[in-house]
């Protein structure tokens, strides 16, 4: 699927899977009010938390969803107020939710068509001479029929048990 | 080719870069760019995200059977390194793997060693060098070479690469700089862009019989 294509088929359905993605981050979250606050590597933005009912994301027109691939993070300060029981903190390091998200291609879905999985590992900051290990897990999902695939990372020893 | 790998979706200084390899090449290496939220997606354990900031990788691809003759050629830092001896004379190896990475660490001294190069670096190895013994040739023993990416330490964290080679093709290769976070995942990434870039290529018997 080309890149422009991706733009003409990310609809609204497609956008309610994304969400679907934020609100599995915690079983609390649907609690939370506010904005969506997120960073990506074109700025900040903060998204209402109803954006899927208004086309938000269109109405934004953001560079990165241009393209099949857009990858996000929740700052912590903001996952900690969403998520209860969340660390923001750990081994002097802010543990942020990172969120990929795929708009799959028939390459792809044949890869990921069902997927439903968690992994979690020994990371390590990078902090020469040193290395800082962290505790890292890794979930993705396949949500049919819009074809769209969410990754979250959750990072730190005590949000592996957050999904 | 996917358009997103093209150069118009890179960094301004990595367009910058792409201008000086135009002007040298000789049209067997290009250089694109794989965003950050590709190399999650497609990876299992990559971390698009490190102190802050966004990952993405840019992977300079060599072609052609001179590129070939060129890999098979010793590598003069590495055997340097190996014999001790050069600007590697006073090298430091760390007795111990670095326990999160799994590499030992050899370390120039002074660190600023490197010919032309003002930043410090120091190299990554699985298996610790013996200059009392031959340079292993096959395969070569090759270590990692990894750098300050900016040179200058942001909040006391070092922001680090580290450049790998790697064949994914009978006459095609590819070099990588990582984040020395990923550096686990290496083969995977190499294994996702090997089976990413054949795909694109176009099989010449079929071409020329259109």
């Amino acid at each position: 699927m080309s890149a422009k294509k991706w733009v003409l088929t990310f609809n609204k359905s497609n956008l309610r899977i994304v969400l679907v993605g934020f609100l599995l981050i915690s079983g609390v979250q649907a609690e939370t009010r506010g904005p969506i606050k997120i960073i990506t590597q074109d700025g900040r933005y903060s998204y209402p938390r109803e954006f899927v009912a208004i086309d938000e994301w269109e109405t934004l027109k953001v560079p990165p969803l241009k393209t099949n691939y857009f990858v996000f993070r929740l700052p912590a300060a903001y996952a900690k107020n969403a998520i209860n029981g969340f660390t923001a903190l750990e081994n002097y390091f802010k543990q942020d939710v990172i969120v990929t998200v795929e708009v799959l291609s028939k390459k792809r879905l044949a890869e990921l068509d069902g997927i439903d999985s968690q992994k979690c590992y020994q990371g390590n900051y990078d902090t020469y001479p040193q290395s800082v290990p962290y505790k890292r897990c890794e979930y993705r999902k396949h949500f049919s029929p819009e074809e769209v695939a969410v990754k979250y990372q959750l990072n730190g020893e005590n949000n592996q048990y957050f999904r | 080719m996917p358009y997103e790998h093209t150069m118009s979706s890179l960094p301004i200084g990595l367009e910058r870069l792409i201008y000086k390899l135009n002007a040298l090449s000789d049209e067997t290496e290009i250089l694109l760019y794989f965003s950050a939220a590709w190399m999650s997606a497609h990876i299992d354990g990559y971390q698009p995200v490190l102190n802050n900031g966004f990952e993405g990788d840019a992977v300079l691809i060599h072609v052609g059977e001179q590129v070939k003759k060129d890999y098979a050629r010793p590598h003069s830092v590495s055997i340097d390194l190996w014999y001790k001896r050069g600007v590697y004379e006073n090298r430091v190896i760390m007795d111990q793997k670095e326990p999160y990475t799994g590499f030992y660490i050899i370390q120039p001294i002074p660190y600023q060693s490197r010919p032309d190069h003002d930043g410090e670096h120091w190299f990554l190895s699985e298996t610790l060098p013996d200059e009392s013994k031959p340079y292993p040739q096959t395969p070569p023993w090759l270590p990692y070479t990894c750098y300050r990416s900016n040179g200058i330490i942001e909040n006391a964290k070092v922001i680090t690469k580290c450049h790998i080679d790697a064949q994914i093709a009978e006459d095609i290769f590819i070099a990588v700089d990582f984040r020395s976070e990923n550096l686990r995942v290496r083969e995977e990434v190499f294994a996702v862009l090997a089976k990413e870039i054949n795909s694109w290529i176009i099989d010449k018997d079929a071409r020329n019989e259109r």
